[in-house]
């Protein structure tokens, strides 16, 4: 009983629709129909109950397939807003059998795999995007297969259980051409190291001119230590713009920072945001929870 | 054996390669009945295409040239009208069309649909069991293409995977063959002939010669009784009755034809005869018919004959009595005879004529006199003189077959004063029986004697039997065929019993059948116990074979051997998700139940992450698994 009962939940799970196939097989079993009908001809009616017979076990064979298979996140990139990100499933076979000719789409992935073993798992990466920042669900997965006969596709609809966080878009003027020209920026630079190539936006006094003025390149100083006394300081209130502007050029600078492990504090919301005691993700999140 | 492991390792060919696979099985039945310049076709236009010769108009033109000419010997306007002239067209140029896509190397959607097409064609051409089986079984092989076309598997698996679709399917099929409403129309034989048909052994008139016979197994006809109950004296089956001696030849005139009426039938007996293709009219029954089937006529003299030539199988079911007293009035030349020439034979029963016997009694002495000839059956009589038959045969030779038997004796019948007449047709041999099934062959073919009393009518005499080897012509035929082969004979007796099931209740099944059953199922609760109990029972058949062929062997064999594991922890409640891996899964549970598998874990590893299966390490762990097991156990 309860195996009927895990069976009906499968059967509910696993919804079907007709493909084009279905109408071939549909002008077949009519053909072979005239035939056998007018004639009786019982070879023809027996091929014509075979077809049928193995069209209908190829739909259970085909929900079985489907059914146990499972979803489940592995990892995600960070999501902003209105930029596709990349997350990983893993694809889980959860049955004795493998499974056959998979089709997982996402609203802007499609992804296939010709077969999972049973009890194993494969991984795929699905791309989303969302069009607004804060908390937000990862789309479901809608399962497909065309196995073993196609004259039906069956499929199921997962739904992965997953909230992510969407940070703001990070859009606006780049940290370095902002502060290129704040002393504030540079603190004491001490025992030369060597040099880096240049970064756009870097103030100039790092330019290493030898290296210009010997290969032509634009290359960076680098040294041992910097004085890190003057930490940058960015402020909501500060900013000029619109609200999603100002939110934009903060997760900017934060991701430019955290690039350049530059040190930083910020201040939104009446808090104030060091970079020394929160993770980047604390500080993006609280920018996009604004 | 070797070759066979390999082939089911296969992986999935291309999708052109399954194709052709396909068209080729689907040709086949066409070959059967193509003509020759049609079949000279196919041969060119497969080595056009195997050696890839471009040359698509010259095959074009030949292929139409070729096409004509097999048809030039059919080809007028009536013959369209002839569905197997329209069907053998429309087959020939799908082949023809077929064999052109193939040379361009394009596949395209005609082309697919063509083994389909194919083989709706084939079915207007073949109904026998040869067919079916060849039709379920190209079935099996068009589904497990299509499925491997879109399955990364070897052919093994494939196999078992479209079995198992099939099995699974088998109970609704069988259900819907049986309960599937089926008209009453006939089968229409589109004017399909046979092309081929047995000389049945039997030709209606019977000459009497020296010429050695021999006999052949070939079947005539199948019958099916009600029950096993009847003896082997009873399985004369009647063929015709012929009256008129002309010199050595028994003629039927129909002109002359006694009109016989029976009176006092009984041990009535209803069956089912198969009569095979034999070009002429006749059919087969007990002695002696009560009724005739549609499209048959009963003569005057008890004897049936289709109103066509039996060019295809025809089943009958007849009605005849067993025991039954035939009268007629005319019998007129049912004693002619030439005593002349006879003359010697005439003396010789001169003793019986001058004793004051009823006709009963003399024939009673006919017989006795038969058998104090010590006459020899033979299928190669020696030293017969046909001038003087009878007396040569009964006072010189000695031997002969039946022919010589039945003559002989209604000649001396007739000399005695007794009305006799030769009936030819078929004398069945319950050896040849299988519970109720009875295999007539061409070999059974046999001549006796009626001979007709006034208060008992004709009375059935076999004169054969007077034969000293005491051995019917069937008999000496199967004598010598089962000392050749008696394991063979038994074998295809016992093939020939399930076709006949097969062709019965598969191929002939109609609407009369259904409502036999639907009438047993509503009135029988027996019968329908039993009807149910079977389509449990293939349903349970079908479950078995189904589970059986699950049971695959296993792929990973690392992953088998550690599944040891896996079940034997899930005792104790510890199980591994599916995306958890093997080494978090094992930490786990060495903390959980203070069993050490770190060695596990290493071997496990190292295994996995290792090209090929290292021998002496797997043995390792599993020697490992066994130890942990044992700790399980004691554990537990």
């Amino acid at each position: 009983m309860k195996s009927l009962r895990t069976y009906i939940s499968i059967l509910k799970s696993v919804k079907n629709r007709p493909t084009k196939q279905f109408f071939y097989l549909i002008l077949i079993i009519v053909s072979l129909f005239l035939q056998a009908y007018m004639h009786n001809y019982n070879i023809v009616y027996i091929m014509m109950f075979f077809l049928v017979g193995v069209a209908g076990a190829s739909s259970l064979y085909g929900i079985a397939n489907i059914a146990s298979v499972k979803i489940k996140l592995l990892s995600h990139e960070r999501f902003f807003a209105s930029t596709p990100s990349f997350y990983t499933l893993s694809i889980i076979n959860d049955s004795s059998n493998a499974v056959y000719d998979i089709t997982l789409k996402s609203p802007e992935t499609k992804n296939h795999l010709k077969s999972i073993n049973a009890q194993q798992s494969e991984t795929l990466k699905f791309t989303s995007s969302f069009s607004k920042r804060g908390s937000a669900k990862l789309p479901n997965i809608m399962l497909s297969s065309l196995f073993p006969l196609p004259h039906e596709i069956k499929y199921k609809e997962i739904d992965i259980e997953e909230s992510v966080f969407v940070y703001a878009n990070p859009k606006g003027a780049s940290l370095f051409s902002v502060y290129n020209k704040d002393d504030s920026l540079n603190g004491e630079m001490h025992e030369f190291d060597g040099i880096r190539d240049f970064i756009q936006g870097e103030n100039v006094s790092y330019i290493h001119w030898a290296s210009l003025a010997k290969d032509e390149k634009l290359k960076s100083k680098t040294f041992l230590y910097e004085d890190e006394k003057k930490t940058l300081h960015f402020s909501y209130e500060n900013l000029g713009g619109e609200s999603e502007e100002r939110l934009s050029q903060l997760t900017l600078w934060v991701l430019e920072c955290e690039k350049h492990h530059l040190d930083f504090t910020l201040e939104i919301n009446a808090k104030r945001l060091d970079s020394k005691e929160q993770t980047i993700d604390e500080i993006l999140t609280t920018i996009a929870s604004h | 054996m070797k070759y066979l492991q390999l082939l089911l390792h296969t992986k999935a060919p291309s999708n052109e390669r399954l194709l052709d696979i396909a068209l080729v099985l689907s040709i086949i039945p066409h070959l059967f009945v193509a003509k020759f310049m049609m079949l000279l076709y196919i041969a060119i236009a497969l080595f056009f295409i195997l050696k890839d010769i471009q040359r698509q108009s010259l095959l074009m033109v030949l292929g139409l040239i070729l096409i004509s000419l097999s048809f030039f010997s059919s080809y007028n306007f009536s013959d369209f009208s002839r569905m197997q002239f329209f069907v053998s067209l429309v087959s020939s140029l799908l082949i023809f069309a077929v064999t052109l896509q193939k040379l361009t190397k394009v596949t395209n959607v005609y082309l697919k649909i063509s083994p389909v097409l194919l083989m709706i064609l084939s079915f207007f051409f073949f109904n026998s069991i040869f067919m079916l089986f060849y039709s379920i079984t190209t079935l099996f092989i068009f589904t497990l293409f299509y499925i491997w076309s879109r399955m990364d598997a070897t052919l093994g698996e494939i196999l078992k995977f479209t079995a198992k679709l099939f099995l699974l399917s088998l109970p609704s099929v069988t259900l819907m063959f049986l309960l599937f409403p089926r008209i009453s129309i006939e089968k229409a034989d589109y004017g399909f002939r046979a092309d081929k048909y047995v000389e049945s052994g039997y030709d209606g008139t019977m000459k009497v010669s020296s010429d050695s016979i021999s006999l052949s197994n070939k079947i005539i006809m199948e019958a099916l009784f009600n029950d096993a109950n009847i003896s082997n004296s009873q399985l004369y089956f009647r063929g015709s009755t012929l009256s008129e001696q002309k010199g050595l030849e028994w003629v039927k005139n129909p002109a002359l034809r006694s009109k016989d009426r029976v009176a006092n039938a009984k041990e009535i007996k209803e069956y089912e005869v198969t009569i095979y293709p034999h070009a002429k009219n006749w059919i087969y029954a007990l002695d002696i018919p009560l009724s005739e089937p549609k499209r048959t006529k009963r003569h005057r003299d008890y004897t049936l004959s289709s109103d066509k030539p039996l060019y295809e199988k025809k089943k009958y079911l007849l009605k005849s009595a067993l025991s039954y007293k035939l009268y007629t009035d005319n019998l007129s030349t049912m004693l002619k005879v030439d005593k002349e020439t006879n003359d010697k034979t005439y003396d010789a029963l001169r003793y019986v004529r001058e004793q004051k016997l009823s006709p009963k009694e003399k024939a009673n002495e006919l017989v006795k006199f038969f058998q104090k000839q010590n006459l020899s059956y033979s299928l190669k009589p020696t030293g017969t003189n046909l001038d003087d038959f009878t007396d040569s045969f009964l006072l010189d030779s000695k031997n002969g077959y039946c022919v010589h038997f039945a003559s002989a004796f209604a000649s001396s019948a007739r000399m005695l004063g007794i009305p006799s007449r030769i009936v030819t047709g078929f004398k069945g041999d319950k050896k040849n029986m299988i519970n109720n099934y009875l295999l007539v062959k061409s070999s059974d073919a046999h001549a006796w004697v009626e001979l007709y009393f006034d208060d008992e009518g004709w009375v059935r005499f076999d004169p054969t039997t007077t034969a000293t080897t005491n051995e019917t012509p069937a008999q000496t035929q199967e004598r010598l065929s089962k000392e050749a082969n008696p394991y063979f004979t038994k074998v295809n007796h016992y093939f020939l019993y399930s076709k006949y099931i097969i062709n019965r209740w598969i191929l002939d099944y109609d609407r009369v059948k259904q409502m036999q059953i639907l009438k047993e199922l509503l009135s029988d609760t027996l019968y329908l116990l039993k009807f149910v109990f079977s389509f449990l029972a293939l349903i349970a058949l079908s479950a078995v074979l189904f589970f059986l062929l699950k049971s695959s062997r296993c792929q990973d064999k690392l992953m088998c051997e550690m599944q040891k594991l896996l079940k034997a922890l899930q005792k104790h409640q510890i199980s591994k998700s599916p995306h958890e891996s093997m080494h978090d899964f094992l930490t786990k549970t060495q903390r959980e139940l203070e069993i050490n598998l770190e060695e596990t874990s290493r071997l496990y590893h190292e295994l996995k992450y290792k090209k090929e299966l290292d021998g002496m390490a797997f043995d390792a762990l599993r020697e490992e698994i066994q130890r942990v097991k044992r700790e399980l156990k004691q554990k537990s």
